[in-house]
């Protein structure tokens, strides 16, 4: 039984008010190259005048417009492909004359504007349009990400404005046309519901999908295909959808259309030039034998502009702190022989130095001290901040680290500025609707390597991962020959990142040997054998095509007017058509006449309004807070919601009790919620009491309702009933306390006023404090202990037997994290080993003990649990070696 | 507004003023024009919608947002004054003695989800069912 509808209470008009656009569903098929995605865009006009609806979206990497269809009630049809100029004409003689018409424009930083004019009232009309969309490929799996949201970035000629509802940008005309942007919403309110069903196909058998962002259902559907699909009803377009998809074995692998490998063609294959490639080869890094390492020379570049605060100045997901974190422990990475330069950017670019330096001991501590201070504030002046690198480069030839959002404008001109510099730039983007498009265009045209991570991931795990790659790569200046033609531009091999050759020759003949060589091998490889996996005819050749426009755009951006601008608009021109394909010059159109249609009647114009990016909101501050304290949906939920206060007391005996592993019970929501704030242990054996008030995030549901405290050893109880005050600190004074007073009162008052510096947030991680006996602890954040060790590879201390001691105790711990996050922390368990190994021997009667506790603990199989582990950092080198040696 | 013996298109209005037929469009939606001398079909514009036009473009290139420009030109008289944009909200009223409120822009899957709690309730209310089934949880 359907409720009535009675009345409708409207203040001024009596119009009622609704969605233009009322859904987006992503459906298609996603391999491991590349996806064919369709996107049902449903539009309906509930007002009593004809709408006209705009729809502006984010083009996903290597993404383009292949075609539409148009679908009403008693008709469809299909789009064509026509100039941008003449496809605007013909839109707009259709709204004149009253049809149906609907108009798909690609612009400048990957944007598309889809306007669907004249749609009479109660009319509900579907565009579906098929969209060729890239991957991030992997040795064994791949990341594909499709954007349901715009980032709102930055531009120094854009107003950008807080309303009620969330914020406006609007942007220069000169530059940007006449393309508006929607207006973002903080709440769910207003904005349209999406949906996705996928059919993913992972290449092989035992394919492994999964979501960082939206909760899924996985289906096999007995051909080696899944269907992943949203669980749940819809969801809110506040994020980019990314699903991953793992296979057990990385395999060298031959993806062809499947007319090559011998399928019947169906007559429906898309049309593309003649010479088109039709196969793409895959050799996992994990084929090459590794070159040597050689010393690298990297200058790090720290986004520190307003939008890194994230959702807003409290944050303690803030994208800036991880960024500071995952720059600290890449920068313990760095061996003596490294050279590193640091800058950090906003509106303007500061230098650590203006040279390079080489990565010793006292470089390193000045760096972290220098990277704690930064506080986030401007804008994002990205190619400043970039060309202030080079200079510290002194040249080219370097690696630039770039930590940011990637929320900016003008990418294309960024992109092509540095592809000219001769500096490869590796990014690591921190955000849930980041700039994907535009960092992976800017590490694929330096030959540098990208990777995205959401701020409420491990940003510095991940950072700590990708830099890795960057300090160690598999094989550099590398070349390959298909049956002895040459491949252009293979570049450099990172780990985990496999080798990707496209056909050279475009005859529809399959490879028979690849040849793949490089710095330092003494051989080329030969790989012969690959395991076949059929594409949709077209899609190789079309993923091709997709890049190649999207970097003459770019082009396009530096062109300028003149003969420059026309070349490159006529090549562009000439990929479009051939490959039958929408880009900046050409534009996809559509014109339906419908019988009734009143030419002369000016349609009501309505923009789609989209979400406020899931931890983003800087641009809106006002808005995204206020969101955030009514807890509604699709913004930084999890990270804020209503504050309410608990006393805890609790004696601590040392920072780990709070336990950084198995997230189990309390103690980590305090940690994450609260902002870290982590009294000091105590100094030579004395416990501290501390007792605190802390705001913790009414989402933690056990600590609210004042039970299940029970998995959390050191007897934490709470306190009733929650109030809405913000965080109260009060300790017994100790003589540890006493000293760190000042700290305390510092971190409080910099929380109140601002961003936490990462020194109070991790609890004061830098050599020179607390513990000014010499001795290393660990911290209870590895990686903040990782970013200590020394430039031989060691942890400080007193004695070279203190310090082969303690670096094989924190090898055990690393390895124990490590396998709770593969991958995160290898580069690290090599240097530690390395120190060990070159000092055993220093160590009277060890040696043999030192070498059995490397092996196992490199395994994992020490026998030894972390609170063990930590409480040897205390004992006596007698005890805690004894200890060790029953361990092992 | 000053009489005009000018009658344009939306198509020659764009063409005179420089602004694309869209962007016109879109600052009708956001009421920085006057309405059309001719409205319905064959709608008109005239040289106040020129003048208006020149002056959002003079004030556009000063920095003003498209509000701001709004709220000056409605200072000079130029346009007629807005008034706030309504909230929306249905009333169902399942009985004389029951109505309830539903905001009418909500998401639409959460639409259907108070659509569907609001199913069995006015079930319970409507008068008709009132004395046929016991009442109360």
């Amino acid at each position: 039984m359907e409720p009535a509808v009675n009345t409708l209470i409207d203040t001024s008009t009596g119009k009622a008010i609704d969605l233009a656009m009322q859904s987006l569903e992503v459906t298609g098929r996603v391999y491991p190259v590349g996806s064919f995605v369709r996107v049902i865009h449903r539009f309906r006009c509930l007002g009593t005048r004809p709408m006209e609806a705009i729809y502006v979206s984010q083009l996903p990497t290597n993404g383009v417009l292949r075609r539409f269809k148009v679908i009403g009630e008693n008709f469809e049809s299909d789009s064509k492909l026509e100039k941008r100029k003449k496809a605007r004409e013909t839109y707009e003689e259709g709204v004149a004359g009253g049809h149906l018409s609907v108009l798909a424009e690609t612009n400048q930083d990957g944007m598309v504007s889809l306007t669907v004019g004249q749609v009479q009232p109660d009319e509900e009309i579907s565009v579906i349009m098929d969209v060729v969309v890239g991957v991030d490929i992997k040795d064994a799996g791949f990341r594909f990400r499709y954007p349901f949201t715009l980032a709102p970035n930055y531009h120094p000629q854009a107003k950008a404005t807080a309303t009620e509802a969330g914020g406006t940008i609007e942007l220069p005309s000169d530059v940007f046309g006449d393309l508006v942007l929607p207006e973002w919403k903080a709440s769910g309110f207003g904005l349209h519901e999406v949906t996705f069903n996928l059919l993913v196909f992972g290449g092989g058998d035992l394919v492994t999908c999964s979501s960082p962002s939206h909760r899924i259902t996985v289906s096999p559907q007995g051909d080696g295909s899944h269907k992943v699909s949203l669980a749940g009803m819809a969801d809110t377009p506040n994020r980019d959808l990314v699903i991953d998809v793992s296979v057990p074995e990385a395999k060298p692998l031959l993806f062809a259309d499947a007319t090559l490998l011998g399928a019947t063609p169906t007559g429906n294959e898309p049309v593309t030039p003649a010479d088109a490639a039709r196969w793409t080869a895959l050799v996992p890094s994990t084929a090459l034998p590794k070159t040597t390492r050689q010393p690298r020379k990297v200058c790090f570049l720290l986004d520190r502009s307003g939008s890194m605060t994230g959702g807003y100045n409290h944050d303690p997901t803030a994208p800036i702190l991880g960024a500071k974190k995952a720059l600290l422990a890449c920068l313990s990475l760095l061996q003596s022989d490294d050279e590193f330069g640091i800058v950090h950017f906003g509106s303007d670019a500061t230098k650590f130095d203006n040279r390079m330096g080489k990565a010793d001991d006292v470089n390193r501590a000045r760096a972290a001290k220098w990277v704690e201070a930064i506080q986030c504030a401007g804008g994002t002046e990205m190619l400043t901040a970039l060309s202030a690198a080079t200079q510290v480069l002194g040249g080219p030839g370097g690696d630039i680290f770039l930590i940011t959002d990637g929320e900016v404008y003008g990418t294309g001109a960024i992109v092509e500025q540095m592809s000219a510099s001769g500096s490869r730039v590796h990014v690591l983007g921190i955000g849930t609707a980041a700039q994907h498009r535009f960092m992976a265009q800017l590490a694929r045209r330096t030959g540098g390597v990208a990777d995205m991570v959401s701020p409420s991931e491990n940003v510095a795990a991940t950072g700590l991962k990708l830099f890795g790659k960057v300090r160690e790569p598999v094989l550099t200046d590398t070349t390959a020959k298909v049956d002895g033609v040459d491949v252009k531009n293979v570049g450099t091999v990172w780990g985990g990142l496999p080798v990707l050759i496209n056909d050279p020759r475009g005859d529809g003949s399959l490879p028979g040997t690849i040849l793949i060589d490089g710095n330092g091998l003494k051989k080329a490889k030969a790989v012969k054998k690959f395991a076949k996996v059929e594409l949709p005819d077209g899609l190789v050749s079309l993923l091709w095509a997709g890049r190649r426009i999207e970097d003459l755009s770019s082009k396009l951006d530096m062109a300028g007017q003149g003969p420059m601008k026309d070349r490159i608009e006529q090549k562009m021109e000439d990929v479009s058509v051939g490959y039958s394909l929408a880009s900046r010059v050409m534009s996809l159109v559509a014109v339906v006449e419908r019988i009734g249609d009143q030419a002369g009647v000016t349609p009501d114009q309505t923009v789609v309004p989209v979400g406020v990016p899931e931890g983003s909101g800087t641009v809106f501050p006002a808005a995204v807070a206020h969101a955030s304290i009514l807890g509604q949906a699709g913004v930084g939920m999890g990270n804020t919601g209503m504050l309410r206060s608990m006393t805890l007391s609790s004696p601590l005996r040392s920072r780990r009790d709070y336990s950084s592993t198995g997230r189990k019970g309390f103690a980590p929501q305090i940690r994450r919620r609260a902002g870290h704030i982590i009294p000091e242990s105590s100094r030579g054996g004395q416990p501290i009491s501390v007792n605190y008030s802390m705001s913790i995030d009414s989402n933690l549901g056990p600590a609210t309702k004042g039970g299940s405290f029970g998995d959390f050893d050191d007897g934490v109880r709470s306190a009733a009933p929650p109030t809405m005050d913000f965080m109260d600190l009060e300790r017994e004074r100790g003589p540890v306390l006493k000293d760190n007073q000042d700290a305390f009162d510092g971190i409080f008052d910099s929380y109140q006023k601002g961003p936490i510096p990462v020194a109070a947030v991790c609890g004061a991680a830098t050599s020179s404090e607390p513990y000014d006996d010499g001795t290393f602890y660990p911290h209870n954040d590895l990686l903040v202990s990782l970013s200590e060790l020394l430039a031989d590879g060691g942890v400080r201390g007193n004695t070279l037997e203190e310090r082969v001691l303690h670096t094989l105790l924190l090898l055990f711990l690393v390895s124990l994290e490590s396998q709770k996050q593969p991958g995160v922390f290898d580069a690290h368990i090599v240097r530690l080993v390395e120190f060990l190994t070159a000092n055993k021997r220093s160590v009277s009667g060890r040696a043999s003990l030192v070498h059995k506790g490397i092996k196992l603990g490199v395994s994992g199989e020490a026998r030894l649990r972390e609170q063990s582990i930590v409480s040897l950092f205390r004992k006596p080198t007698s005890d805690a070696w004894e200890a060790v040696r029953l361990a092992v | 507004m000053t009489d005009s013996p000018l009658h344009l298109s939306l198509t020659e209005l764009a063409d005179k003023s420089g602004f694309t037929a869209r962007t016109i469009r879109l600052y009708i939606s956001k009421k920085l024009l006057p309405p059309p001398l001719k409205a319905g079909r064959e709608a008109a514009y005239g040289q106040v919608h020129l003048d208006v036009l020149h002056s959002v473009k003079g004030l556009k290139d000063f920095g003003l947002t498209l509000e701001q420009i709004r709220n000056q030109l409605q200072e000079q008289g130029v346009i007629d004054p807005t008034l706030p944009v309504p909230v929306p909200w249905l009333i169902i009223q399942p009985a004389d003695d029951v109505a309830v409120m539903v905001r009418s822009d909500v998401a639409p899957w959460r639409r259907n989800l108070i659509d569907r709690a609001l199913v069995d309730f006015v079930r319970a209310v409507t008068p008709k069912n009132l004395g046929d089934e016991p009442t109360g949880e």
